[in-house]
């Protein structure tokens, strides 16, 4: 007993206090982080006049909601909105369709030149997307996909593949094989036990490869903008940059209408957390 | 219903590497099988090859009359009994059991009556709403035997069920195991390099080396009648002492001479036996630690001088190792005799069976 207490006490760290530095520290970070945010929150509130003032006063005495009732009422926001949403949802879905099953192939199956498919996915990852738009720009004009949403969602989800392949694989592979074959003894093939016992388990990390697909999609601009090449398929923020005036931009709506695309990510955020819990595999088999 | 399982000449290859050579053997209905050797001998391959994880290079495996040699494990109506437990942890106690009755579409109260029943049956219905890792071991691995018996399979294939459990929760599991046999009156096929398990489970016991049968048979008959070395000395706790030598014969007296000039006259009950077994060349003389006793007032006449090395107090035996000429023997003797290092004990040879293996071969020169 004494001794259990004692080692118990040895494990604690010696001092409690919190240590002044690491606070200073995060509380900067959160600043420099935060404050780009509240800016732009707060150019969405400004009365037009005073848009390029200059003072650290996030929110305006004089708030006022017309930037945002500009965007709602005198631009085709909605619809882009609704074009971004489409990209994103299918996206999402058809990138962690297949990054899982590729994921759990590579975790699973051994075949020739396994590790080489897994190196070479990563390299792609270290390719600017950039430096893909030309060649990506004449594959999809073969395919007839230019000017497509199909087109970007093509482009979009073999883009977060080899990411969301990784994460998913190194999940997969803190399943015990036991699992899959208990459940192939008890009555399932070998795709219902992929289904009903590694999915279920792997929540955690398809939360972050679908939130991962999801931001991924829903920010991208330049595939979009080579890609999607009539107004009626633009995403948002194709949209946004039209709003662009030949002389001057209306950062004040630029803005309003910021702040209303991080609501949907923010929402799928806060909604996917619950899933992002971990730890849900302890306890199956001995450790 | 329990049913019989056949492996007929059963080959197991990965690339060059042959893990199970050419296995024939077979369990009638309602027998427990113990397969039994140390890590790597293909015993766990072989339980995997009958739940059909593992697909085989050869042979057949037959269930009943059924040949399930190419059949998915879902289709060949066997339950089993993982090493790690593999309880699925995003389930509670009562999914776990329920889990196969569900997949094969039993009805709703019918699953509920059969779970409640494997639950009482393992003392597990207080746990049915917990989660795996709310559960100890113990009781992970009784849910694990729940999740087995509740489909009432054909047969069951238990994976070293209980390496994974301290010494005094595997002893009373393996009660549990025997008891839940006897009443289900189950086809089992049984894995475990724990000799003792697997003496006092088995209703044959089937000892693999090298993914090769050594020998199949009862336990006692493993124990008394070892086939080969490997046998002998992987039965039996302390393992049996070998001592190499020559068997020679001596004005119509056959003796027994080791290395070191320790001699030994083989019992005239004996003789026959290894005068037809034609001992040449160098034979290994095994013996159990139980084959001598300190020598009393009727001693049969061969006494050997021991000088104890290391006494061990077991409680309702003491085990000894000893030094005869040389040579270093694992002896028995009964609680009240604690002889201190150095000291010289008489010891006398007193058993019903005599094991004599041929050095080359390793196999038994009498039975």
């Amino acid at each position: 007993m004494t001794a259990g207490a004692k080692t118990i006490k040895a494990l604690k760290p010696k001092d409690e206090r919190p240590v002044w530095w690491v606070h200073a520290l995060l509380w900067g970070a959160c600043t420099i982080s935060g404050f780009p945010l509240l800016r732009v929150l707060g150019v969405s509130v400004r009365p037009g006049d005073r848009l390029f003032s200059s003072t650290f006063e996030v929110w305006p005495h004089d708030a006022t909601f017309a930037n945002y009732v500009e965007v709602f009422t005198q631009t085709n926001f909605f619809h882009w909105l609704l074009n971004s949403l489409i990209i994103t949802i299918l996206t999402s879905a058809i990138g962690v369709a297949l990054a899982s099953t590729a994921a759990y192939a590579l975790s699973r199956f051994k075949f020739p030149m396994r590790s080489s498919i897994l190196v070479f996915m990563m390299a792609t990852q270290m390719v600017p997307i950039v430096m893909l738009l030309l060649p990506l720009y004449f594959m999809l004009k073969k395919l007839n996909l230019i000017d497509t949403f199909a087109g970007v969602i093509v482009a979009y989800s073999v883009t977060t593949l080899p990411f969301c392949v990784w994460l998913l694989k190194g999940y997969f592979d803190t399943i015990p094989r036991s699992l899959e074959e208990a459940a192939q003894v008890d009555g399932l093939t070998e795709v219902g036990s992929f289904w009903k016992i590694v999915l279920p388990l792997s929540t955690p990390s398809l939360a972050i490869a679908m939130l991962y697909s999801v931001t991924q999609a829903w920010n991208e601009y330049i595939v979009a903008r080579v890609i999607l090449q009539s107004s009626e398929l633009y995403t948002w923020p194709l949209g946004l940059f039209e709003l662009q005036g030949d002389f001057s931009a209306r950062w004040g709506i630029f803005a309003a209408a910021s702040v209303a695309v991080t609501v949907p990510v923010l929402a799928a955020f806060l909604y996917s957390s619950k899933w992002l819990l971990s730890g849900l595999t302890l306890g199956g088999v001995k450790g | 219903m329990a049913d019989a399982l056949t492996i007929t000449n059963v080959t197991k290859a990965y690339g060059d590497k042959v893990v199970l050579q050419d296995l024939s053997w077979d369990a009638k209905p309602g027998e427990f099988i113990v397969l039994v050797g140390p890590s790597g001998c293909g015993k766990s391959t072989m339980l995997r090859s009958i739940a059909g994880l593992e697909s085989i290079t050869n042979g057949t495996i037959n269930i009943g009359s059924r040949d399930v040699t190419h059949m998915a494990p879902k289709d060949r109506d066997i339950a089993m009994v993982f090493q790690d437990y593999a309880l699925y942890p995003h389930k509670s106690v009562y999914e776990n059991i329920a889990f196969g009755l569900r997949i094969r579409k039993f009805p709703e109260e019918k699953i509920d009556r059969l779970v409640q029943e494997a639950a009482a049956k393992l003392d597990l219905l207080p746990l049915l709403q917990r989660r795996p890792g709310a559960l100890s071991g113990g009781q992970r691995q009784r849910v694990a035997i729940g999740r087995a018996i509740v489909r009432d399979p054909k047969v069951f294939l238990f994976d070293e069920p209980l390496s994974n459990l301290d010494a005094k929760l595997r002893g009373s599991m393996r009660i549990s195991i025997a008891k839940l046999h006897k009443e289900l009156g189950a086809t089992v096929v049984y894995v475990t390099h724990d000799q003792i398990e697997a003496m006092t489970l088995a209703d044959r016991i089937i000892v693999l080396e090298g993914g090769r049968i050594q020998q199949m048979g009862t336990p006692l008959d493993l124990y008394y009648h070892p086939s080969n070395v490997f046998v002998a000395t992987f039965i039996g706790s302390p393992p049996m002492n070998l001592i190499e030598g020559t068997v020679l014969d001596r004005n119509g007296k056959l003796t027994f001479t080791s290395d070191n000039g320790l001699e030994f006259r083989i019992p005239d009950e004996f003789a026959a036996g290894v005068r037809a077994a034609q001992p040449k060349g160098k034979v290994l003389w095994g013996l159990r630690a139980e084959n001598l006793r300190l020598a009393d007032g009727e001693t049969t006449g061969q006494i050997f001088d021991a000088k104890v090395v290391v006494t061990e107090l077991l409680g309702p035996t003491t085990s000894v190792l000893a030094e005869i000429k040389g040579h270093e023997i694992h002896v028995t003797l009964p609680a009240p005799h604690r002889p201190a290092r150095g000291t010289v004990l008489k010891l006398e040879f007193r058993s019903k069976h005599l094991y004599l293996f041929n050095k080359d071969s390793q196999l038994a020169l009498v039975t």
